[in-house]
């Protein structure tokens, strides 16, 4: 945190946060936060016939942990793509090297977000017992803020808890289970399936039974919305649904987020959904085979649009070549089996399992242009931009890198029609589609509602990111667009948000054109639960370490050490 | 047995567990070995194959899964022996296949474990199957690991371009660059460069400063101009250290370190410094290591 004053001059500021569409007005700043004004000494900065608005948040993403890792040390070859060289500069100014495209390296990330404007990342699948692999790798990663969500869909735990009902027993658990791991939530990721693939089976429905455990997903969900209302975390339960990616799916998916009717939100932090749930865009899917698979973009976004109780973020796919991971283990062996690239599995004793594979989105290919038509469908057929979310479900259906040319499609119908027609199978892919019929543009307005306050707000951290207000951090970007005179290039709005004139982390100028100059101050974001203590838990837990772990409880939890720069939300539950 | 001792009592052969309370009696053993060793002696199956025909064996298996015929004898081995392995590896309910240096130095290297795989991966769709190499050295999955999420790779990594990070095996390997005589100072760390490498690629290095990092006296300590011992992660330092099968295990110390000697995470944050002084650059790495103070006796929440 520097105490330098900042003030930012003359910019259209876009801020969801106190419905400022373009407003010019200036943006002070001092220790690292937002404030009223600052004194004659503060560095101007100019940012006139300039956007300004608050750094991005992203809500779900993969980018650091040991499934990431697997797929940068076995694809040497995406090192190919990486598109930097450090250049002499860099490295006088003390940057490390970047490598990697669909997998960057851990300093790339940091300093890719950062070009973008991006101020916090949650890595979206945290395996609890690779928690401290994480936490190195977070540390890692200069410049900006994340948390991590650990995975319970699957956790042996949790759904022997959930098969007997027991939402106390399982809130306690995930209490100590986000204490010790300095977690941030629960994450579910094709609950039940990850764990029937301990067999080698799945769980394509709602109430296909978990050999062993005798539990069914719709217990799980259902159980996991309650226990995290239970405890009043910041951020809702976050799924990843049963039945991913198969042609015909969405009928599960309407039904599964049908499961959020009936819970009611409680919590401190101001959020209102009590389910995410994330990559939609794999969820939409018609058909009954990869033949006549299609878009049911407009049956799911009724369905969310209807219950504000959801939120969703879309999962667009870019049309490159790129890395799937996912703690979804038989989904992953399935996807080998398709396109027969290499394949990593690995099972996580007790809690979860993941799977790495391959996978090019090629624009020759009809199934690939429909993907990229309903995630681009998803968001235009929002009623509420603050309840979706843009992501690429990073790099599974596409690098984070690519969120500037996602923008570029949502704003321009133009720059859509431009990709539509350089398709082989054009006429197949309208046929399954319904994206050359929306002729809606997104405003920057909408895209920071998508970027910044939604996300922030479906954290729990409205008053912390996303936002521009005095008192919050001092996240800002500075994009190189004319609010009232948007270019009719579509390209300039894809490079403008792919290198921010300028970018200010935590009160400190880290980005300048595209370069970036500091290491910055980045932060650990995780949530500490206080609650009584649970005796059942407590002697299940010992219990479990003595006899079926491989490793002991006292060193299962992540030492201080390893997140030195923590930024902790505490929950109070009474008892 | 003897390469890892703890092996077979934790984790493959004789531990109960969730699945297998009755432990070994539950479990299926196949060695593959042409030596008759003492893991051998303990297997339910001893497939002693000849020597360096590790490929032709993997490759039966996955021919038999495929429901083909294959010859009366493979490898050496009967093919009643090999229908019969590969029935058990199907029906299994997890099928765990550990490989060793056995298998990745001897003729067809890498192939070798190619076949491995490829047979890892048949066995999916049959069955939950997966594979694993048996390391060595302690912690050397750790730097795998560390390298692969800061360059991308694992081993063998190339900065000298300054631009990027570069790898390829067989030519920037330590030995490949010993051999062509590239290096002017070689500092050896954790390892012991002086009994694992070749003859002629140390002979290339001791013409130049040979530096050695290492808590002990090994040979290649013997034969260098200056060794610097450190403190041991899990003795008298702690620190993470990366199991086989890539769980990380947050070490403690169990005895209070030598006054003066340094932990390697010091003592390269020393030469860092000093690096920095010469070049007359900033040294910003040095707050990373600054806000990593570890404390003596690490918490257990
Ligand atoms: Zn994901």
């Amino acid at each position: 945190m520097t105490s330098g004053e900042i003030i930012i001059k003359g910019g259209f500021v876009v801020d969801p946060t106190r419905k400022m569409e373009g407003d010019i007005t200036d943006i002070a700043i001092k220790d690292g936060k937002i404030v009223d004004k600052v004194s004659s000494s503060a560095k101007v900065i100019d940012a006139k016939g300039k956007t300004v608005m608050a750094g991005g948040v992203d809500v779900h993403a993969h980018v650091a942990g040991p499934k990431v890792n697997v797929g940068r040390l076995f694809r040497p070859e995406d090192k190919l793509l990486s598109g930097v060289c450090r250049s002499a500069m860099a490295q006088k100014n003390g940057a490390r090297m970047e490598s990697g495209f669909s997998i960057p390296s851990t300093f790339k990330t940091g300093y890719d977000y950062a070009r973008m404007g991006y101020a916090f990342v949650m890595e979206a699948a945290m395996p609890p017992l690779y928690s401290p692999h994480i936490h190195e790798e977070i540390h890692d990663t200069p410049i900006i803020d994340e948390g991590a969500l650990p995975v319970f869909g699957n956790n042996w735990f949790v759904m022997d808890y959930l098969k007997k009902g027991e939402i106390e027993n399982t809130a306690a658990y995930i209490a100590w289970l986000l204490n010790v791991t300095k977690g941030f939530g629960v994450k579910c990721v094709n609950p039940g399936g990850t764990a029937a693939w301990g067999w080698g089976l799945n769980c394509l429905s709602l109430d296909d039974v978990v050999p062993y455990f005798d539990t069914t997903p719709r217990e799980i969900i259902t159980g996991l919305l309650k226990a995290n209302e239970y405890l009043g975390l910041p951020h809702s339960m976050h799924i990843h649904q049963n039945n991913l990616g198969n042609p015909g799916n969405y009928q599960l998916t309407i039904d599964s987020l049908k499961l959020a009717e009936g819970i009611k939100t409680k919590n401190k932090f101001g959020r209102e959904q009590v389910m995410h749930s994330t990559h939609l865009q794999f969820h939409s899917y018609g058909g009954t085979g990869w033949g006549d698979f299609e878009s049911k973009a407009k049956e799911v976004m009724d369905y969310v649009n209807k219950n504000k109780a959801i939120t969703v973020d879309t999962g667009n796919v870019t049309l490159d070549e790129t890395t799937t991971m996912t703690a979804d283990g038989p989904f992953e062996h399935h996807l080998h089996s398709l396109n027969h690239l290499k394949w990593v599995n690995v099972d996580v004793e007790m809690e979860t399992a993941a799977g790495v594979v391959p996978y090019v989105y090629d624009p020759n290919i009809k199934v690939c242009d429909i993907q990229w038509a309903i995630g681009l469908e998803l968001a235009l057929y929002a009623k509420d931009m603050n309840r979706i979310f843009l992501t690429t479900d990073h790099p599974n259906a596409g690098p984070f890198t690519r969120y500037p040319r996602v923008i570029k499609w949502l704003m321009s119908k133009k720059a859509r029609e431009a990709v539509l027609d350089s398709f082989k199978h054009k006429d197949k892919v309208i046929d399954a589609t319904t994206l050359h019929t929306i002729d809606r543009e997104l405003t920057l307005y909408e895209i920071a509602q998508m970027t910044r306050s939604g996300p922030a707000k479906c954290l729990g951290m409205s008053n912390i990111y996303g936002g521009l207000a005095p008192g919050m951090n001092a996240d800002v970007g500075i994009f190189d667009l004319n609010y009232k005179n948007m270019p009719s290039d579509p390209e300039k709005i894809e490079k403008a948000f792919q290198r921010a004139a300028c970018f200010i982390k935590s009160g400190e100028i880290v980005v300048k054109d595209g370069e970036v100059l500091s290491r910055g101050h980045k932060k650990t974001v995780w949530v500490h639960v206080n609650m009584p203590e649970n005796l059942q838990v407590k002697r299940d837990i010992t219990q479990s370490f003595t006899k079926d772990y491989t490793v002991s409880l006292v060193n299962y939890p992540v030492r201080d050490y390893l997140a030195p720069h923590p930024f902790v939300l505490e929950v109070d539950v009474e008892a | 047995m003897h390469a890892h001792p703890r092996h077979t009592s934790r984790y493959s052969i004789f531990p109960r567990g969730f699945f297998t309370p009755k432990g070994q009696m539950q479990r299926t053993i196949i060695s593959i070995d042409p030596r008759q060793t003492d893991t051998a002696k303990l297997a339910d199956i001893h497939l002693m194959l000849n020597q360096g025909h590790d490929y032709e064996l993997f490759d039966a298996f996955r021919t038999v899964l495929r429901g083909y015929d294959i010859p009366d004898e493979v490898a050496g081995i009967k093919k009643e022996v090999i229908v019969k392995s590969a029935e058990i590896m199907k029906k299994a309910k997890f099928c765990m296949i550990f490989f060793g240096m056995g298998c990745t130095h001897t003729d067809g290297h890498n192939h070798n474990i190619d076949a491995a795989i490829s047979l890892t991966r048949d066995l999916n769709n049959h069955t939950k199957a997966s594979i694993m190499a048996m390391r060595g050295h302690y912690n050397i999955t750790g730097p795998g690991q560390v390298w692969s999420w800061q360059f991308g790779f694992p081993y063998c990594i190339d900065l000298s371009k300054g631009t990027h990070a570069h790898m390829n095996p067989g030519e920037t390997s330590s030995i490949d660059l010993a051999m062509r005589d590239e290096v002017d100072c070689f500092v050896n760390v954790g390892t012991d460069a002086g009994a694992h490498f070749p003859i002629p690629a140390v002979k290339h290095l001791k013409k130049h400063p040979f530096i050695t990092v290492d808590p002990n006296f090994c040979m290649a300590s013997e034969i260098s101009d200056l060794h610097i011992p450190v403190r041991i992660a899990g003795v008298d330092e702690p620190g993470v250290v990366y199991r086989m099968d890539n769980v990380p295990i947050q070490f403690r110390s169990v005895i209070k370190g030598l006054p003066g000697v340094p932990s390697d995470e010091e003592l390269f944050d020393l030469v860092y410094e000093r690096m920095c002084e010469l070049t007359k650059t900033e040294p910003v790495w040095l707050a990373a290591k600054a806000d990593r103070k570890y404390p003596q006796n690490p918490a257990v929440s």
